[in-house]
């Protein structure tokens, strides 16, 4: 057990990165604010990430392909978070309101 | 067991408890300008993380995009657009709530038991496998060839997607603007 405690394996990250994974998904679903919304998103982003980096040093340590991908995955995740805002602030500058509930015509 | 595993045990328990509780209070929190702050804190012990796991070049990187850049961007989105403030707007308690909640539990509960069942396919789930550990030079030398020279190609894909949607939002900003005038 105290083996299991003190020598930190990919099932720990893997756990941490599930747990993140899940609080974001909450957030998004669950935020009434938009921004909220938002940064909730980069929680799922940086849980993938978390697990990217584990694999890459537990299982791939020598060709580190999860390293190179977890760094696109963040510029990947910037861009995103750069859009989702820029068409957030276009939609503001009609509604007025941060209130997710109230950008019904979204639905389709 | 020496000292090195349990320091490093103690700093991976410590930053995931940060990062959990953190995580939480970003949810939770009424004011979205604290919300930022403990996601901050998230962002920055993911990078340490990413320093445990001897990804320096990744910690940096999310040091400098998460830590840095992505918290300028939401607080000028903040600053936008919190002339009206709305103080109702905070999380959705209603049948969604209990809904999501139970997914979630079933999400974890699901994602759990596959890594346990998993841990009795694969023997690397459990025990540190770490067959080559490299040193710093050989890590960066081989993570800047692995992003320079094999994955040169989405590393070109991934600036010119930046430079498409610098541009195209910009030039959408100008139109919008010449709309409403």
């Amino acid at each position: 057990m105290a083996n299991l405690v003190f020598n930190i394996t990919l099932f720990h990250y893997l756990i941490l990165a599930l747990i993140l994974f899940t609080i974001g998904l909450l957030g998004v679903i669950l935020s009434k604010n938009i921004i909220k919304a938002l940064i909730s998103a980069e929680f799922l982003i940086s849980a993938v990430n978390i697990n990217f980096v584990a694999f890459a040093f537990f299982v791939d340590s020598a060709k580190l392909t999860g390293f190179i991908f977890s760094i696109f995955t963040i510029a990947i995740g910037a861009v995103e978070l750069a859009i989702a805002f820029a068409i957030f602030y276009l939609l503001f500058k009609e509604k007025k309101t941060v209130n997710i509930n109230d950008y019904k015509e979204l639905k389709g | 067991m020496n000292s090195a595993e349990i320091l490093t045990s103690v700093i991976f328990y410590l930053c995931s408890a940060v990062i959990i509780l953190s995580a939480l209070l970003t949810i939770l929190s009424k004011r979205i300008m604290y919300s930022l702050i403990f996601a901050i804190i998230v962002f920055f012990a993911v990078g340490f993380i990413f320093m445990l796991l001897n990804a320096e070049y990744n910690a940096i990187i999310q040091f400098a995009v998460y830590g840095v850049a992505i918290p300028i961007l939401i607080a000028f989105a903040l600053m936008f657009t919190s002339y009206k403030t709305d103080k109702s707007i905070y999380l959705a308690f209603s049948a969604r709530l209990i809904l999501t909640l139970i997914s979630a539990i079933l999400f974890v509960l699901t994602l759990f038991n596959i890594l346990l069942i998993s841990s009795s396919v694969v023997d690397w789930l459990f025990t540190s496998q770490s067959s080559l550990i490299l040193n710093k030079y050989e890590m960066f030398n081989s993570i800047s060839n692995g992003l320079y020279i094999k994955s040169f190609f989405a590393l070109e894909l991934i600036a010119f997607l930046v430079f498409v949607i610098i541009v195209g939002f910009s030039s959408l900003t100008l139109f919008k603007g010449k709309r409403n005038g």
